[in-house]
């Protein structure tokens, strides 16, 4: 019998149940669209601020008395420790494989150049390469500095990784110390050893990259003799903002706490998680970065909060409106039910199974809307999709039932009051 | 009080706002299948105590006691279910939920009552002579029509007492009539039957008639059907 009296209640007052499932739609689809971005926002916005750069540092074990001056390790090779080349593929395997962004292996080294024979920094390094990936879903992944500094920009041409070509990109404050232009060629003095490379292009970085030459990794290798070997690694990670338990000491950790800690993807448990795999390895925070990160995110994140319980109220104040109308125009309707013995619970199950599926309704359909302005949002903002997640549906339709209930609880308690001697008088 | 008597008011007072006596120490006593009609002028009194004795309303003073229940003493929850058991209402205007077919408004009291018993509910229709009107919602029907589909609506869940407001006065001669002949229908059947009119020749129907004036009995007389 509800089912008979709601189909053809609603079908009489459709222009007003219209004006409420609005209403909802209008809530649910900002909440779904803005559930929809939340879930994705770590990682969205992580690979925004990935593009301030690396935000964990991966050293040989032991590697932290050397002498290392602007970033260029000047103990001897003989005292200096490395780390292989041939397991940076691994770091793409780790739990949080996902969340690593990119990262550029180092190896640099101090050469003469020039006819006053300057002492500069040569680093050899990746510049986007695609390195495959075993027993992984994704079979490879793209990798060097373009995806760690994608500020980074370069007069002329980039090096290709995949040609091992001698080529250099300058510095820009050593193209000009040099008066070196792309198109030139420039001597390397290593111990004696001389190779020559062909200029391709200026590197501007606003950094002090710009007094060093980049070249292949490979040609420094070569020129090192230190084959299949890297300094440094430097790595891009999205991650979760550290709470107090991320700073806990993971020594005292229960096992089930560690689990949790090892399981989120904290930059702390992403550089243990690298350590675990690139062997004799110390993989450091760059906390600054990663403090900031997850405050960013923080803010975000509560700003969206914010944004969607403005969206619930707004919703919940428009059903309030249709419903009280609604019950003003039923008031005879309450009067006679009630004059005939509806029961208090039966005249609220009417009415709540009317707002029920107008939250239904209303939730399915927002939740459709929702989808497309998430990705809406996702293009405009972050230049990118946004996943659709299934658990958003029913998270919509329940807070969807919820704007309804809440909008419709004071009509629906000022129809409980309605006399039916008075209503039905005609008063 | 007699043993017989299904509705017996006892100083029944109703007085609005703590100024406006509509009821003054009014007693009645309506026995078991008695017809009796209540008529007087606007003012005296008899909507008050029609809404009084349909547990729609409470009196200020006095006491009512319908089918050996005391209602006055009851919640208003309990009034209603009380109203759900005992008691089926007729209203001038019908009263009926727009939206809802002839036989949809009959199933709606069963289903406020207890169960929807589609069949039962069409057969109470029949009865008051509208079974071929069943999917009709009231915009379809004429008055009188109406009227009976309140009167079924006020009979599916077989109440002791049908009470009535004005039933014919909404409508024609001719359907006034087929309603006055349904209610003798159900006197015959043993329905205890309680009209508020104004309508004369309703008065002179039923087993008496009751007259108020300024919330009080007077001449009240035993009418013959």
């Amino acid at each position: 019998m509800y089912g008979r009296i709601l189909r053809k209640s609603i079908k009489v007052r459709r222009k007003r149940i219209i004006l409420a499932v609005i209403a909802v739609i209008m809530g649910a689809s900002l909440i779904s669209a803005l559930t929809g971005v939340y879930l994705n926002i770590e990682e969205k916005v992580g690979k925004e601020l990935s593009s301030y750069g690396a935000n964990i540092i991966v050293k040989p074990k032991g590697d932290d008395i050397s002498l290392e001056i602007g970033g260029v390790n000047y103990s001897s090779n003989q005292q200096q420790n490395f780390l292989k080349e041939d397991e940076l593929y691994k770091i793409k395997k780790i739990f949080w494989k996902y969340n690593i962004l990119g990262f550029s292996p180092y190896l640099s080294t101090v050469v003469k150049v020039g006819p006053e024979n300057e002492s500069v920094v040569l680093t050899g390094t990746w510049f986007d390469k695609e390195i495959d990936i075993p027993d992984e879903a994704f079979k490879s992944a793209r990798v060097g500095v373009k995806t760690i500094a994608p500020w980074w920009t370069v007069d002329g041409e980039w090096i290709n990784d995949e040609e091992n070509k001698p080529e250099a990109i300058l510095g820009s404050a050593v193209a000009k110390q040099l008066e070196n232009r792309a198109g030139d060629t420039v001597s390397i003095n290593y111990n004696g050893k001389m190779i020559e490379l062909k200029v391709v292009g200026i590197l501007h970085t606003g950094g002090e990259e710009e007094n060093q030459i980049f070249t292949n990794l490979a040609t420094v290798q070569g020129l090192t003799g230190l084959q299949g070997k890297v300094s440094e690694i430097k790595v891009s990670a999205a991650i979760t903002p550290e709470d107090d338990f991320a700073k806990k000491d993971i020594t005292q950790m229960t096992k089930e706490e560690y689990i949790r800690w090892y399981c989120t993807p904290y930059i702390s448990s992403i550089a243990l998680q690298i350590e675990e795999v690139i062997t004799d390895s110390d993989a450091l925070p760059i906390e600054q970065i990663a403090s900031a990160q997850g405050n960013f995110i923080k803010k975000i994140k509560l700003m969206m909060m914010l944004i969607t319980l403005v969206a619930v109220a707004a919703s919940a104040l428009g059903v309030m409106t249709a419903m009280t109308t609604s019950i003003l125009e039923r008031r005879k309707e309450i009067g006679v039910i009630k004059a005939i013995g509806a029961r208090t619970n039966q005249i609220i199950a009417l009415f709540m199974a009317e707002v029920a599926a107008i939250g239904v309704i209303g939730g399915i359909i927002g939740y459709g809307l929702g989808i497309g302005l998430a990705q809406v949002i996702g293009n405009a903002v972050f230049n990118s999709t946004v996943a659709i997640n299934v658990i958003v549906l029913p998270v919509t339709i329940i807070i969807a039932i919820g704007i309804t209930m809440i909008g419709s609880m004071i009509p629906i308690r000022n129809a409980l009051k309605i006399d039916p001697v008075i209503v039905l008088r005609g008063e | 009080m007699e043993k017989n008597n299904i509705i017996t008011t006892m100083n029944l007072s109703k007085c609005y706002n703590g100024k406006t006596l509509v009821l003054d120490n009014l007693n009645i006593a309506i026995k078991k299948g008695e017809w009796a009609n209540i008529m007087g002028p606007s003012g005296s009194g008899k909507t008050t105590l029609l809404n009084i004795l349909s547990c729609l309303d409470r009196p200020t003073d006095g006491s009512v006691i319908i089918n050996g229940t005391e209602v006055t003493r009851l919640s208003q929850d309990e009034m209603a279910a009380f109203r759900r058991e005992n008691i089926g209402l007729v209203f001038q205007q019908y009263h009926l939920i727009p939206y809802l077919t002839a036989l949809e408004n009959v199933m709606l009291a069963q289903h406020f009552h207890s169960m929807v018993d589609e069949k039962e509910a069409k057969d109470t229709l029949e009865l008051v002579g509208l079974g071929h009107r069943l999917d009709h919602i009231p915009a379809h029907l004429s008055g009188g029509e109406q009227q009976r589909v309140s009167i079924a609506r006020a009979l599916i869940n077989q109440p002791a007492i049908i009470l009535a407001d004005e039933p014919t006065g909404n409508l024609d001669r001719a359907n006034g009539k087929i309603i006055l002949d349904l209610f003798k229908k159900l006197h015959k059947k043993g329905h205890t039957i309680v009209i508020v009119t104004h309508d004369p020749e309703i008065g002179t129907m039923g087993d008496r008639l009751i007259r108020l004036m300024d919330g009080r009995t007077v001449n009240e007389k035993v009418t013959a059907l």
